[in-house]
């Protein structure tokens, strides 16, 4: 153990010197070497804190909504059934929701109007409004300023703005308007007495989906969407957008390797012959080849931390990264995120197998390539 | 007894091509523990393949090489090293130190994969340095010392696992008359030990040197003269 | 469900793992053929090196098993959360037939690789490589298993399908589930554990004896052999009382739930222990098979007594850290 343990350490003090004798090669591989983990762990930890942050939105929606069908098309829910879906053994409680997409004409774009539920604290006064961050700041909007909205009968409906709703949840609230239900109405000539959907609590998570059942058979003319399966197709969609942002690098990783097979074969005339030294001083193949995979470790130890670090503070401080687009969609009202941190050992591990991987499969042959040439060059001069 | 016994050797390179030469063509000689021989000819005739078969670094295309009566010829290459690392030390003639390293790292080098304590093997390798006159520079990158400390730095090198054998070749090919004096004074030092110490030269003053026991002449990869 | 990064990363270790089986096998056929140590010429020469590399490969794909293992038991965890009906790797890994055989393919293939680089090791230790041969006839036998070890996660992941209902752990391992896991969780914990607990001291003792003396074949072998029984029955224990036990909960049997961070890990404690141990185990029973040669006569029983003396304290701490575990649980099993 105790000779293991020296030879080890010697054989990395030599990998280690060996590296610092060619600081230029090293740092263009360290360099390449950590930009590709970069890169690929951005993807994944950007993609990891959005499906978090979808969870966490997830978690606040309901178990159960109600949602009223006609010739295959939604209509409105009659608040009628809101009394009988309270009837339904498990639902724990009833909530009738307005809300609707606001096509905005300055913007260019649709935001959502909702009305805040009933003892909610964004539950809002007639004539006034909470907007989401991105919303206010396309618009300009802040606190006291005055919101102009164009209701379907074409008139202007005016209102304040009480406060910004908070940026934490930004995903959710981003590009929210919050008003009345009064002025929902007006807005977009909304009869009473209907609501746009119907959300249902349910107390055991394990009845969701019998609970969803039971509302489709005695109301044939709804449909019950369950939380558990939006979860299932978030998690699927952002991870399937993850895969296939990874798979466009699949090219990158692959010239990496190449560029790793490369470096490794193409030893440079001083390094083969101070390999060639070495085994005729009396080391064996074996010995060259694990100092050269110390000297693979101590590369890969350092560009992994760098590569994982430059992602680390790229993804979770530096606003709108590249990759927003691709994994959740373009919107002008974009919600700017602070994502939070979030990693776990099971990404790590992920990452070095995508990582490190590949670059010591590109090095095997071409270390072992140098390892056993032949060392009677030293005699010959 | 610690001799080696060359029984039939033959070297082929680029065997089959019509550049075939053959570097050493039946090379029969015995050499006993202790004995300082030094093998003589002109160029290309075959002393430095000798010393490499002798070494194992090279393998004999004919013939067998024994090591205390041990048939070593049909050696994996990985006992062949591991015979290599015990028993001989190299002083090459370009000398082959590694660049960027001090003189110390360079004598410690050979030992790093027996995993030998640290402390120890320095104290080793500075007792070498220091018989050999070089320790005040074991800090120093080789690449900064004069040709003679270099040499004597390789001396230091090849002798830091203690082998019983020491090979060189042409040893004082890049020396001057001075060094080669010291050099000569070195050897005699580390025959006193009872190392066998096996060379190849044509320089005159080594071949001369009171110190050599034994002088064997080559031509044309044949032994022509041995005395 | 191709597409998504865990998977990918396994693919690419399959695809490595298969690229291994296939430069492995045209090279031992070569070996088997033209092998002669006694031959000084170009081609033994060759031969000799491409045997390093063989050996490099070999455990290169050892480790990339050793990495498989855990990166699919946690992809198969997260997997779950868009299953119905999977709520953990178990039940994701019972979503189609090849889950479980692609796990313990895996491990069948880091054993078989573990053995073969114990082959190794004895073989190039004398000069005269005594084993060369019978090494790359197992070679042979390796590469296929290190193949099918791949293909099977492969063709897991290609045949998952989100909309089959699967089902989880609190489902395969109950005990009224008639299967092999369902068998397992079944199996009363009064006798499980005494088979643990019989089985571990067995390996232990076996391994001590041949740890602490120049002891011949048969020990060995019996030492190797206690060590794969203690095996499969730290296994079958984990199922049958030691998850439930960590779990606090006497339904979930799950042996993978607890390499999770909710229980901190726990399982780590026990699986490496356990598999640095088997593999010792394997060593063994390898050497013993060797041991007939009469070349390794001289080397084989400094590297058995070490192997064992590992083996030993490898399943001394797997029984001490399970006690440990029972002692802090607050299940009572009858
Ligand atoms: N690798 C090689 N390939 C082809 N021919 C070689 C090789 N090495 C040596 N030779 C040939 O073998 C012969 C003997 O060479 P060797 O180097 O042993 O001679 P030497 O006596 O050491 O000569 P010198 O005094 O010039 O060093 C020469 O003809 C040389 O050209
Ligand atoms: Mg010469």
């Amino acid at each position: 153990m105790r000779r293991w343990l020296n030879r080890q350490r010697s054989l990395a003090d030599v990998a280690l010197a060996s590296l610092g004798r060619r600081r230029t090669r090293t740092m263009a591989l360290l360099v390449v070497y950590a930009l590709v983990v970069s890169v690929v762990a951005a993807v994944m930890l950007y993609a990891q804190a959005v499906r978090r942050e979808a969870g966490r939105v997830l978690a606040q929606s309901p178990a159960v909504i109600v949602q009223r069908l006609q010739a295959g098309r939604f209509a409105l829910v009659p608040d009628t059934y809101a009394e009988a879906l309270r009837a339904i053994r498990g639902v724990q409680s009833v909530e009738g929701r307005l809300w609707g997409y606001y096509y905005d004409p300055v913007l260019k774009v649709a935001v959502t109007v909702m009305v805040a539920p009933e003892g909610s604290a964004h539950v809002v006064q007639d004539g006034h409004a909470r907007v989401g961050p991105a919303v206010a700041r396309a618009k300009g909007l802040s606190a006291g300023g005055q919101l102009l909205l164009i209701t379907t009968a074409r008139d202007v409906l005016r209102l304040t703005v009480d406060e910004l709703l908070p940026d934490e949840s930004a995903v959710l609230t981003a590009d929210l308007i919050l008003i009345s239900a009064a002025d929902f109405r007006a807005l977009f000539d909304h009869p009473a007495g209907f609501y746009t959907d119907i959300a249902l609590s349910v107390a055991n998570p394990a009845e969701h989906r019998r609970v969803a059942e039971k509302v489709t058979t005695r109301m044939p003319d709804t449909r019950a969407i369950v939380r558990d399966d939006i979860a299932r197709t978030y998690a699927a969609t952002f991870s399937w957008r993850e895969g296939l942002v990874l798979v466009a690098f699949i090219g990158v990783l692959a010239a990496f390797a190449l560029f790793a097979f490369d470096r490794a074969s193409g030893l440079s005339a001083d390094e083969t012959r101070e390999i060639a030294v070495l085994k005729a001083v009396g080391w064996d193949a074996g010995d060259v080849m694990a100092m050269k995979a110390w000297e693979g470790a101590l590369v890969s130890a350092v560009a992994f931390a760098a590569g994982y670090l430059a992602a680390y503070l790229f993804v979770f401080y530096v606003p709108a990264g590249p990759f927003d687009g691709a994994l959740r969609g373009w919107t002008v009202v974009r919600p700017r995120i602070r994502l939070t941190p979030d990693t776990d050992a099971f990404q790590v591990a992920t990452l070095f197998v995508l990582s490190v991987v590949p670059y010591t499969a590109a090095i095997l042959v071409p270390v072992w390539r140098a390892a056993v040439a032949e060392p009677d060059v030293v005699m010959r001069g | 007894m610690n001799a080696i016994e060359l029984v039939g050797i033959r070297k082929a390179f680029n065997r089959g091509l019509a550049t075939e030469v053959w570097a050493l063509d039946g090379i029969d000689v015995t050499i006993p523990a202790g004995q300082v021989a030094v093998f003589s000819g002109p160029s290309g005739s075959g002393k430095t393949t000798l010393l490499s078969i002798i070494g194992g670094m090279a393998r004999p295309t004919e013939g067998r090489v024994r090591l205390d009566g041990q048939d070593v010829s049909s050696y994996s290459e990985r006992f062949l090293t591991v015979l290599r690392r015990m028993r001989f030390g190299f002083v090459f003639q370009d000398l082959h130190l590694i660049r960027g390293l001090s003189a110390l790292e360079n004598v410690m080098i050979p030992a790093y994969p027996l995993g030998n304590d640290w402390h120890p093997l320095r104290d080793r390798a500075l007792s070498l340095l220091s018989r050999l006159d070089v320790v005040h520079r074991a800090a120093t990158r080789v690449e900064f010392l004069s040709g003679g400390e270099q040499q004597r730095v390789a001396i230091a090198r090849a002798l830091v696992n203690d082998p019983p054998v020491l090979l060189a070749d042409e040893p004082t090919a890049n020396l001057d008359s001075a060094l080669t004096t010291q050099f000569l004074g070195i050897l005699e030092s580390l025959s006193g030990d009872g190392r066998t110490i096996l060379m190849s030269s044509h320089d005159p003053a080594v071949t001369s040197s009171a110190v050599i026991q034994r002088r064997i002449a080559m031509h044309d990869g044949r032994i022509v003269e041995d005395r | 469900m191709l597409l998504q990064p865990p998977v990918l990363a396994l693919l690419l270790m399959s695809a490595l793992e298969v690229a291994i089986a296939l430069a492995v096998i045209p090279f031992a056929v070569s070996i088997v053929r033209h092998w002669d140590l006694g031959d000084a010429s170009e081609r033994q020469v060759r031969l000799e090196r491409r045997t390093r590399l063989v050996s490099t490969l070999v455990a290169f794909a050892m480790g990339l098993q050793i990495l498989t293992l855990p990166v699919l038991v946690f992809t198969a965890d997260r997997l779950a959360a868009q299953l119905s009906g999977a709520m953990c790797a178990v039940g994701t890994l019972n979503a189609n037939a090849y889950g479980f055989a692609a796990l313990s393919a895996q491990m069948v293939a880091f054993f078989a690789a573990v053995a073969w680089l114990a082959l190794d090791a004895m073989d190039v230790s004398v000069p005269t490589y005594p084993l060369t041969r019978i090494k790359y006839v197992a070679a042979l036998v390796l590469a296929p298993l290190l193949a099918l070890a791949a293909g099977l996660p492969v063709a897991f992941f290609a045949m998952l399908e989100p909309s089959v209902i699967t089902s989880c752990c609190a489902r395969v391992f109950a005990s009224d589930a008639p299967s092999v896991s369902g068998a397992l969780a079944a199996w009363p914990a009064g006798p499980a554990m005494i088979a643990f607990y019989v089985s571990l001291a067995a390996a232990v003792m076996f391994s001590l004896h041949v740890a602490t003396g120049r002891r011949g074949r048969a020990s060995a072998a019996l030492a190797g052999g206690a060590g794969l029984v203690a095996f499969a029955s730290v296994i079958a224990g984990v199922v049958s009382f030691l998850a439930p036990a960590v779990y606090d909960d006497v339904l979930h049997h799950c042996p993978f739930c607890f390499l999770k961070a909710e229980y901190h890990h726990q399982g780590y404690l026990i699986y490496v222990p356990l598999f640095v141990a088997t593999a010792n185990s394997t060593w063994l029973l390898c050497a013993s098979l060797a041991a007939r040669v009469p070349a390794l006569e001289d080397v084989l029983p400094r590297s058995q007594r070490r192997w064992a003396a590992v083996a030993a304290a490898g399943f001394m701490l797997v029984a001490l850290i399970s006690s440990i575990m029972l002692a802090r649980s607050h299940v009572t099993f009858q």
